[in-house]
Order: C-alpha cells, then structure tokens, then sequence
C-alpha cells in the first residue's frame, strides 16, 4: 500500500543519499524500509554504461597534451623565472641606492675610502653650466639644450596658429626642439608639460643623481612578470560555441 | 563511501595515465547524468569541456577525492550555467524539453515510475523535481558528495541542501508510491 510514503524521515532520507552513490559498482542495494525510492537513486547511480565513457580516449589524449605542456617543468620554470627576476630587481635596487647612498655623501664610497665626506650645504653644489660664460656664434651642441632654451623654443612653436605648427617644426629654427622632444611628433606633447621642467628630460646632461633614472628602469621588469603570472591561469578558456 | 580517488588523483597530477583514466571511469557518468539533467542533449559537450579545463588546472588542484569530485562539478556546473546563458536557455532542470514531452501529465510520470527503473527513466523523473531539489539529489546521491561538499557546489547552507534533498526524495517517494498504491487497487 502507500504505508512508506507517510515513513521517509529525515535520517532515512539521508541514509539512502549516501547508499545511492556507494551502491554504484557493486549493484543496487535493496532497502526494504523504502524500496522503490532506494531502487530509484540505485538505478540513477548504476554503473557506467558504454556510452558514457565513450569519450575516455578523447579526454586521455587532452590529458597526455596538457601533460606535455604543463606538468610540471612550466610551473617549475615559472616560479625559477619570477625568483630570478625578483632576484635581479632587488639587485637592481640594491646596487642603485648603494650607488645613490655614496654620490649624496650618505654613505662612503666603497672604492674611494680616502674621500671625506662632505655635507651637503658645502661649495660643492654644481654652479651655472661653464656653456653660458664662452659667447659661441655657433650653436651648442645638441647635447646641450636647457630647459630656458627648450620653454623658449615652446614658446615660439606655441606662438604659431595651430595650422602652422607642423610646417614649422620642419624649419631649421625648431631643430633643437625636435631633436630634444626626439621627434616632431613628440613636441606637442613636450611643451604642453607645464613647469620648468617641460620636457626634454631625457636630453638633459645632468648626470648628478645616476640612481634616479635606474629606480624606475628597475621596477618595471619587476612588474611585468608579476602580472603575467598571475593572469596565467585565467587564461585560454574555451568557449562554448 | 564512494571510492577514494586520492592516490590517483595524486599520481595523475605527476603524469600518470593510467591513473587519470582510473579517475574519469569513478567520475565522468556522475559528471554526465547531472550535466544531463542540467543541459539535456548538450550534457556531452559540456562535459568535453569540463575534462578539458581539468587536464589544464590538475597541477594547481590541491585537495582530497572528495574534494576533486566537488571541484570537477563545480567546473561543470558553471560550464552548463555558461552554456546555457550563451544559448539564451533556462536550466533544463526546470525545463527538461525531453522529460516535459514524455511527461506532460502526472499519469504519464506514473507510467514512467512503473517502468522497470532504467537510468534513464530514474534520471528524467529526478528532472521532473523543483531544480535546486534535483540538483541537491543528483550531487548527493549520484556523484556521491556529502552534504558539506553538495553546498559548496551550489553555494548554498548545507542545510539548506540537505532540507531540498529530503523534500526532492520525499517527492519522488509520494510519486512511487501513487504508482505502488495504483498497482495495488
């Protein structure tokens, strides 16, 4: 009659949930408290059948590919990678702030200990560029553009109706600039910086601070693998069609 | 419990071939016949690309048997959820196109339940259940998660799942035993 539909406690219900997927393999366990549901999960967890595995080779074969590419030497390879470059970049630092530390007197050069140590505030601070005392006719070396003669020269091409602007980078007055900017595409946006230091900043002969332009040089190789691994297993998901 | 794959899970991760078929025989007609219940006719392709992403994500999986099966069906489900958004579907679970035809009247899932119990047949009328009671039978009783394991595939209260697993089966029991009481009158 309908007596075991009224009977299916809580903890039956659970016992048949767990005896379902263990029956598999070993055939249907017959339970007599609630045969026909129990009968029910055992046929829904039955055994493989052939077609369900029909696609085992297909799967090995993704299997052996990924085996061959991934396991396990990339991720080896990837985490050597990432320490080396770690390793390089604390390096990079290291060497920089020590070069940094000497040059600013904070610490003693390591190969010149006989050289006193100067504070600062002493008559060491670089006075006006000698180029300005000799009255050359000729113009200075390219090298030698300064930042009053780089805002001059902006100011001049700035000067000129928008429509001009480009025919006149290509006249000889503006070679500085150009070469400055390292290219008339460049000068534009060179003299549109506002302050002082309005570009050029790369053609500037001030090598008095040697760790300021290897700070930034150092962190990008740092970053850059950073993020390529973590990104990497995120990565070629397939998509359903 | 069902068998523990975790030395073979482990061997697999090394490379071993054997072991990675021995892993798919436990686990891919589970795998199949929820996808089945989640995708209907797409269930094999779903499940295609399921390996797929196992093959490539086997060296990062750290964890038990247990926790290999629930993550191998995490990825399917969201595979079958990814499918089913890219074709504009409704989980075939609430809408099974196959079952609903066969069963459109309740006489006819009598009929089914009287069948002698393919799986089949066991399957499409476990479709026939509210989803979220299907899927907390399905993952329970035939992938074989524990309760814990069920709730985190779903995202769910392992009480929560326990409580649509029970309601799923005592649904299933109300529907066998009209059938029985049918039979029997």
């Amino acid at each position: 009659m309908t007596d075991h539909e009224d009977h299916l406690d809580r903890e039956t219900a659970e016992r048949l949930l767990d005896g379902a997927a263990s029956s598999r393999g070993t055939g249907p366990v017959v339970n007599h408290a609630a045969g026909p549901l129990a009968d029910l999960l055992a046929s829904a967890a039955a055994p493989a059948r052939p077609h369900e595995l029909s696609n085992e080779d297909n799967a090995v074969l993704a299997f052996r590919a990924a085996v061959g590419l991934a396991y396990p030497r990339p991720a080896k390879w990837r985490r050597m990678f990432t320490f080396k470059v770690v390793a390089a970049v604390l390096a990079a630092f290291t060497v920089g702030g020590l070069a940094f530390a000497s040059s600013t007197g904070i610490i003693p050069a390591p190969f010149e200990t006989n050289r006193v140590p100067a504070p600062s505030t002493t008559t060491t601070t670089p006075g006006p560029r000698p180029t300005t005392t000799t009255a050359a006719p000729t113009p200075a070396p390219s090298s030698a553009i300064t930042d009053e003669e780089v805002r001059g020269l902006c100011n001049a091409y700035l000067e000129r109706p928008s429509e001009e602007r480009g025919r006149a980078l290509q006249s000889p007055a503006f070679r500085r600039l150009v070469e400055a900017a390292g290219g008339t595409e460049n000068v534009p946006g060179m003299c549109a910086q506002p302050g002082p230091g309005g570009g050029g900043e790369g053609n500037k002969p001030d090598k008095s601070h040697p760790a300021k332009p290897s700070k930034p040089a150092a962190a990008e190789p740092g970053q850059a693998p950073a993020t390529e691994h973590g990104r990497a297993p995120l990565t070629g998901r397939p998509d359903a069609r | 419990m069902t068998e523990d794959l975790s030395s073979a899970i482990e061997a697999a991760r090394r490379g071993d071939e054997q072991a990675f078929r021995e892993i798919y025989r436990a686990i891919q007609p589970g795998l199949l016949r929820y996808l089945q219940v989640l995708v209907g006719a797409d269930a094999e392709d779903v499940a295609s690309e399921t390996w797929l992403q196992v093959v490539r994500d086997l060296p990062n999986f750290k964890g038990d048997g247990m926790g290999f099966r629930r993550w191998t069906v995490t990825i399917g489900r969201n595979r079958s959820m990814d499918h089913l958004r890219h074709h504009q579907r409704r989980p075939a679970v609430s809408l099974p196109v196959e079952a609903m035809t066969e069963m459109a009247a309740s006489d006819d899932t009598e009929a089914l339940a009287m069948q002698a119990l393919s799986t089949d047949n066991a399957l499409a009328l476990i479709a026939t259940l509210p989803p979220d009671q299907a899927e907390a039978v399905l993952l329970r009783a035939v992938i074989g998660l524990d309760a814990e394991s069920a709730a985190k595939v779903l995202g769910k209260r392992s009480g929560a799942v326990r409580t649509a697993a029970y309601r799923g089966l005592r649904r299933l029991n109300e529907v066998l035993g009209r059938t029985s009481a049918s039979t029997d009158g």
